[in-house]
């Protein structure tokens, strides 16, 4: 079964050797949230995966992209300390979060919209990134967010379930540079 | 008939008087609790409570640029009176930098301030750990030199009243009782 998944998998990467490489120098991925009213900014130091994209035929989007928890830099040196811990990301026992793209669209403009799975946490729910890409040379820049609700994948669990002190709702920020 | 301070300095008075004394007992408690929703709820009221503290003092600095403060008693000696002018103008300049030491600390921290929760406050300095933590220890200085010269200063009212038994003290009290 699991040389058979290997095989499967092997041929999807494959079958997607059209997939652009992200040119991870230039590209960025990191998320607001607030504290108390309070603004704040965090990033992912190392995220990889792959992307699909060609404007002219949106529904052929498709992404996967890994992102280590340990690379998580929450814009704070006093709550750097949490990351790692149970009622937060619990990153010894779920130390990467997967996201992998099911169905995109245009939308009006120049904008786009694609909806895939998340896992966090041991939790999975589906996310929608709405974004803009436009050619830099030959290369794609898809610039772009996703929100989503940190409870959904019980991010700050218990104690700091309080939402009226961090709040529910997570924007992550893109900016994906694609090699041609 | 005592002359004494205007009802609203009198007011704006006891109020940041009052407001400063919590507030710096919460800032001390700060830096002892460990990190919890609880804390960081403190940490930005004690914000919130800094900010209107300053709003305040800025209101009676204004009340006191506009208006001359009951005169001292003949019976006072000149270098006492200097002594006090000194106390006075010492107060004033804590009690309105400490309050910025506290926000450019925060601003220096990666932490903009949002007054109430609902206005956020332009940074007063771009985000660098260690000038937060410098920013900390003047944060922490100037009010400790703010809490000695209260100390100092409630004294000497307390012995202006009880001591000289004149009416200093009694300027800045409301009137309850014609004296």
């Amino acid at each position: 079964m699991k040389r058979f998944s290997a095989g499967l998998l092997i041929a999807i990467l494959g079958c997607a050797a059209q997939a652009q490489s992200i040119d991870i120098g230039q590209s960025r991925l990191g998320f607001t949230y607030k504290q108390m009213g309070v603004p704040m900014e965090g990033h992912f130091k190392q995220f990889s995966g792959q992307v699909q994209f060609d404007a002219k035929n949106p529904a052929a989007t498709a992404a996967t992209l890994e992102i280590p928890i340990a690379g998580i830099d929450v814009g704070s040196r006093d709550a750097q300390p949490e990351v790692a811990k149970k009622l937060w990301f619990d990153s010894a026992v779920f130390p990467r979060a997967q996201f992998v793209a099911s169905s995109s669209r245009a939308l009006s403009g120049n904008r786009f919209e694609t909806v895939g799975k998340l896992s966090l946490k041991g939790g999975s729910q589906n996310v929608t990134l709405t974004y803009t890409a436009q050619q830099i040379g030959n290369k794609w820049q898809l610039d772009g967010s996703a929100p989503l609700k940190r409870l959904a994948f019980k991010i700050g669990d218990g104690t700091w379930s309080d939402t009226d002190t961090v709040a529910d709702e997570v924007l992550v920020k893109f900016r994906l540079i694609l090699n041609p | 008939m005592t002359p004494r301070y205007t009802t609203l300095a009198i007011a704006l008075h006891w109020l940041i008087a009052l407001m400063i004394v919590v507030s710096f007992t919460v800032g001390l408690s700060i830096q002892v609790m460990p990190l919890s929703p609880q804390k960081v709820r403190i940490i930005n009221y004690h914000k919130w409570a800094g900010i209107t503290i300053w709003l305040l003092v800025c209101v009676r600095l204004a009340w006191r640029l506009s208006h001359r403060p009951p005169a001292y008693p003949a019976s006072m000696p000149q270098p006492l009176q200097l002594a006090a002018h000194l106390m006075h103008a010492s107060l004033y300049v804590l009690m309105f930098v400490i309050p910025i030491s506290g926000w450019m600390m925060s601003s220096a921290k990666g932490f903009p301030v949002v007054w109430l929760g609902l206005i956020p406050l332009p940074d007063l300095l771009a985000a660098d750990e260690m000038l937060g933590d410098q920013l900390k220890a003047v944060h922490g200085a100037l009010n400790f030199t703010l809490a000695g010269l209260v100390l100092l200063h409630a004294a000497a009212a307390l012995k202006h009243h009880f001591v000289d038994k004149d009416d200093i003290m009694r300027r800045m009290l409301f009137r309850f009782r014609q004296p």
